[in-house]
């Protein structure tokens, strides 16, 4: 049709442009000629790259600004080939105490605690329990509240204390008694119960009066250690909330070549680094640090540097801070490898602050004891580390019991704080504790 | 005309400019005078008169100067009230220290992009530094055409560019810089970048249309590498996110679901035993109909489609091997169809070899195996349709999860709020002969081959009239 100024007129070229939005799209069409050329060996080059060249540039560095951060690529100085399976704080292992042991190579001679240990008791008194997770000033927002059959509701928003305060409130106010000369009559040790203190420092008082030897409490600090486990590079990097120290490593319980030969736990189809998050980009190595003291009027007294053994870990696990990676709850099982793989990571890492890296079989085994509670329900663990390998027929041994709770609720009732208790008593060894709950609310308390 | 934004100044009009002769520069005058100010062996009778005369009929310097008699004790009253006069012109105290900075405007020679016009002169006033006076003061607009691309770098964050009136030092310092150094052009150019952009509408929007087997629901935010974590999404409400026009009616709003990222690909070995994976939980998905199962092989963990009976604990099967015989296969195991029995119920069907299972995802649904042609076979999908896969095509076995959902009315209208679809109204007209039952032949059997070769992507070409 000719264009003439008749019809120009009449669309004022709307006509073109439509008919230009469409045409604008050219669709190449696919000679295949990069293919035949490559078939006779003649490299093809993009013609952007030989006309004009990309012009190399100087990279400016200019006062007062921050480089610019490193690429997460291949060059970066943290980038390894071998990918490494990372364990945090937050981890779990998907098939929980089982999976733990594989993994640790550890193996349960016996169920529940040593008998051979001698036992100490502890309680809460209603008031502190009441007092510190209930009557507690922190008003912070808790997590959303989420009914699964009516996933539209939205409840009101709740204040209160949150699972990691009510953890460290718990472990403030336990009380502890022994059966041998007890240091309450001492009235430091009153003292001591009067005050906020945290649950370890009683057990230092308690060691100490058994013992003699000085056991001071490390806070918060990091504890790492990366193995190979058969092929498979795991870094272990906890946050060890509580850590009793002392001069000497705990003694071997038993026979380090007791427990050899015996079975590991099947997993199934999964291997023991499933759950496990992959990264390549990861700080190989161990960390295990001298912990340094200075005089303190309400603890023992030691100033002395080198590397302080581990005694027992206190180690808190809260929902907020524990979770799966596909969010679903975390399983009873599940809270058990915890506390077997943090107590293994922190004997480890001693262990090769003390034998060097390359240690497989310990030449002297140690024992590590772990008190794993989220505030109501505790765990107690005691592993002698035998070995670091794997493959081998020595194994690491464990003793574990089922979780123990120390109240069964303790919150608001009828706009009442109300604490409910039950009689739970285990068997420790000397510096574990044993739960005893009152009665009744109105019962008088125990020490 | 550019003024340097850097520091404050505030411009004064110099009183005596006013009163200047057009012939004479304001800073000739000032040297001049200054000269005849500054000289002792001058009479201040002759000051006064020098400065009578550089005064200009009818300004008001030449009143403020005449109304004084010509005498030496008046002069320096004089010069007293034209600095007075001058400070309140300049509306701040005459005190030089307490100003920051002083433009006192002169003539001089200003470049512009348009004209070439006798405007003023800037002397830039800095306190506690001695600026030499701006001869040229160019424009942010020439001023890029002046430079010829050469920079190098310097000490301390300068850089010498060249320019072609000759080479130049810019930067920007932490410590003072010393301004007596002769020939000095220093920029401090605060480009705004609003000012670059220009607003434009842009009319050429392409509106994709609806269907097609695209929804527009959501966006799942994918990281490169796949995950078991529940992903991110990005509610569209029917939106096209290229455009962010409304493409799809109804949808919008509901309860925000993460989504699983199911692994679609079952592999197996093409020779020897199966696969091996167990399933560790069976989970509710929001973002569709069926349940969906965590699965364990070695050091993965996936997710697949759960299927009817699934439970925490079993085993599945996974292979690619077609043997003579075919396998007797139980729920959950996945085989090439060339490899199941005629009858069996799958779902999760490939369309290409090692693509992963597109065919059948609904809750409740399965596919039939009903026979073989060659080395295809044939499927009847939920929808009736017969469909001809090649027999190397992996399905997974079994009737999917959550059967009930099909025969499970919405109820409410709140219900389907929930879900996620907003009122839609309109749609069923009476008497169009568009809604009701229809009674049609089956389309005929669907064979689906190798995958066509991948179509190259369209080139835009542009039209800058």
């Amino acid at each position: 049709m000719r264009v003439t100024r008749t019809l120009w007129r009449q669309h004022i070229g709307w006509t073109f442009k439509q008919h230009w939005k469409v045409q604008r799209h050219r669709v190449p069409l696919a000679t295949g000629a990069d293919l035949v050329l490559s078939q006779m060996n003649i490299p093809v080059v993009p013609a952007e790259d030989v006309v004009a060249p990309s012009p190399m540039r100087k990279e400016l560095k200019f006062v007062g600004l921050e480089d610019k951060p490193l690429p997460w690529d291949e060059c970066h100085p943290l980038y390894h080939k071998q990918e490494c399976h990372m364990y945090g704080n937050h981890s779990v292992l998907l098939k929980g105490l089982d999976q733990a042991k594989v993994l640790t190579n550890t193996v349960e001679s016996e169920q529940g605690l040593p008998a051979a240990l001698p036992r100490v008791t502890a309680s809460a008194r209603h008031h502190h329990l009441v007092n510190n997770l209930v009557l507690d000033a922190e008003q912070k927002k808790l997590p959303k509240l989420k009914d699964p059959e009516r996933p539209a509701f939205n409840f009101p928003r709740e204040y209160g204390i949150t699972d990691v305060r009510g953890t460290y409130a718990v472990l403030k106010k336990l009380v502890i008694e022994s059966p041998t000369p007890p240091p309450l009559s001492n009235p430091s040790f009153s003292f001591l119960f009067l005050c906020r203190r945290l649950l370890t420092y009683r057990l230092i008082q308690l060691c100490g009066s058994i013992s003699g030897s000085p056991r001071p409490v490390v806070n918060h600090t990091p504890v790492k250690v990366t193995l190979d486990r058969g092929g498979s590079l795991v870094q272990l990097g906890i946050r060890a909330d509580q850590l009793l120290v002392a001069k000497t490593p705990l003694s071997a319980l038993v026979d380090q070549y007791s427990a050899s030969g015996m079975e590991l736990p099947s997993l199934g189809q999964a291997h023991f680094t499933v759950s496990l998050e992959t990264e390549h980009f990861y700080q190989d190595g161990d960390i295990y640090r001298n912990f340094y003291f200075v005089p303190d009027n309400l603890l023992v007294c030691c100033t002395a540097t080198g590397s302080w053994a581990p005694h027992t870990l206190v180690l808190h696990g809260n929902q907020s801070e524990v979770y799966n990676l596909y969010e679903t709850p975390v399983t009873e099982q599940q809270w058990l490898g915890r506390s077997l793989v943090n107590s293994f990571t922190v004997a480890a890492a001693y262990a090769r602050a003390q034998y060097g890296a390359g240690v497989e079989d310990l030449p002297h085994p140690l024992c590590v004891q772990c008190c794993h509670t989220d505030g109501r329900l505790f765990h107690f663990v005691v592993l002698q580390l035998n070995t670091l390998g794997v493959g081998t027929e020595l194994r690491n041994i464990l003793w574990s019991q089922p979780r123990v709770a120390l109240f069964d609720t303790c919150g608001y009732k009828d706009v009442c704080p109300v604490e409910t208790q039950q009689h739970l008593c285990t068997k420790p060894s000397s510096t574990n504790i044993v739960l005893q709950g009152v009665e009744t609310r109105f019962s008088g308390c125990m020490v | 005309m550019a003024e340097a934004k850097a520091w404050q100044f505030q411009c004064t009009s110099n009183l005596l400019t006013s009163t200047l002769k057009k012939d004479q520069t304001v800073l000739a005058f000032l040297a001049q005078f200054k000269r005849i100010h500054e000289n002792g062996s001058i009479e201040p009778e002759d000051k006064f008169q020098s400065l009578h005369q550089a005064t200009s009929e009818g300004s008001s310097a030449r009143e403020l100067v005449a109304s004084y008699p010509l005498s030496a004790e008046n002069y320096p009253k004089v010069i007293e009230q034209l600095n007075t006069k001058l400070d309140q012109y300049k509306g701040r105290g005459h005190d030089e220290d307490k100003t920051e900075a002083g433009i006192e405007k002169t003539q001089t020679l200003l470049l512009h992009q348009r004209s070439h016009t006798l405007i003023q002169t800037l002397i830039v006033k800095v306190k506690g530094y001695d600026v030499p006076e701006v001869k040229i003061l160019l424009g942010s607009d020439i001023l890029a055409r002046l430079l010829t691309g050469k920079i190098v770098e310097l000490d301390e964050g300068m850089f010498a560019v060249e320019t072609k009136l000759g080479w130049t030092v810019m930067g920007r310092r932490a410590t003072s810089i010393n301004f007596n150094t002769g020939n000095t052009i220093s920029c401090l150019n605060s480009l705004d970048i609003s000012d670059l952009c220009v607003r434009f509408k842009c009319r050429d929007v392409n509106v994709p249309k609806p269907g097609g087997g695209r929804s527009f629901r959501r966006i799942v935010n994918f990281p490169e590498k796949y995950t078991v974590k529940p992903l991110s999404v990005t509610n569209l409400a029917g939106r096209d996110p290229v455009s962010g026009r409304v493409v799809a009616k109804g949808i919008g709003g509901g309860i925000k679901h993460k989504y699983h990222w199911i692994d679609w690909i079952r592999d197996g070995p093409k020779e020897g035993p199966p696969i091996l994976e167990e399933v560790i939980e069976v989970l509710s998905d929001g973002c569709r109909t069926a349940d969906v199962a965590l699965v364990a092989v070695g050091k993965k963990l996936k997710y697949i489609l759960a299927t009817e009976n699934m439970k925490p604990g079993d085993i599945l099967k996974t292979s690619r091997y077609i043997p003579r015989i075919p396998v007797r296969a139980n729920e959950g195991d996945a085989y090439p169809l060339g490899a199941l029995q005629i009858g069996t119920k799958v779902h999760c069907i490939e369309k290409y070899e090692g693509t992963g299972g597109l065919y059948v995802h609904a809750a409740g649904t399965y596919g039939t195996i009903l026979r073989h042609v060659g080395t295809n076979v044939i499927v009847q999908l939920p929808s009736k349709q017969e469909f001809s896969f090649p027999q190397e095509c992996v399905a997974t076995v079994g009737r999917l999860s959550n059967i009930l959902h099909g025969s499970t009315p919405i109820g409410s209208a709140q219900k389907n709020r929930e879900l996620g679809n907003r009122p839609r109204s309109g749609l069923w007209q009476r008497k169009t002969g568009r809604h009701g039952r229809k009674i049609r032949p089956l389309p005929p059997l669907r064979v689906l081959g190798s995958p066509p070769p991948k179509p190259l992507s369209p080139i835009s070409l542009t039209l800058d009239i």
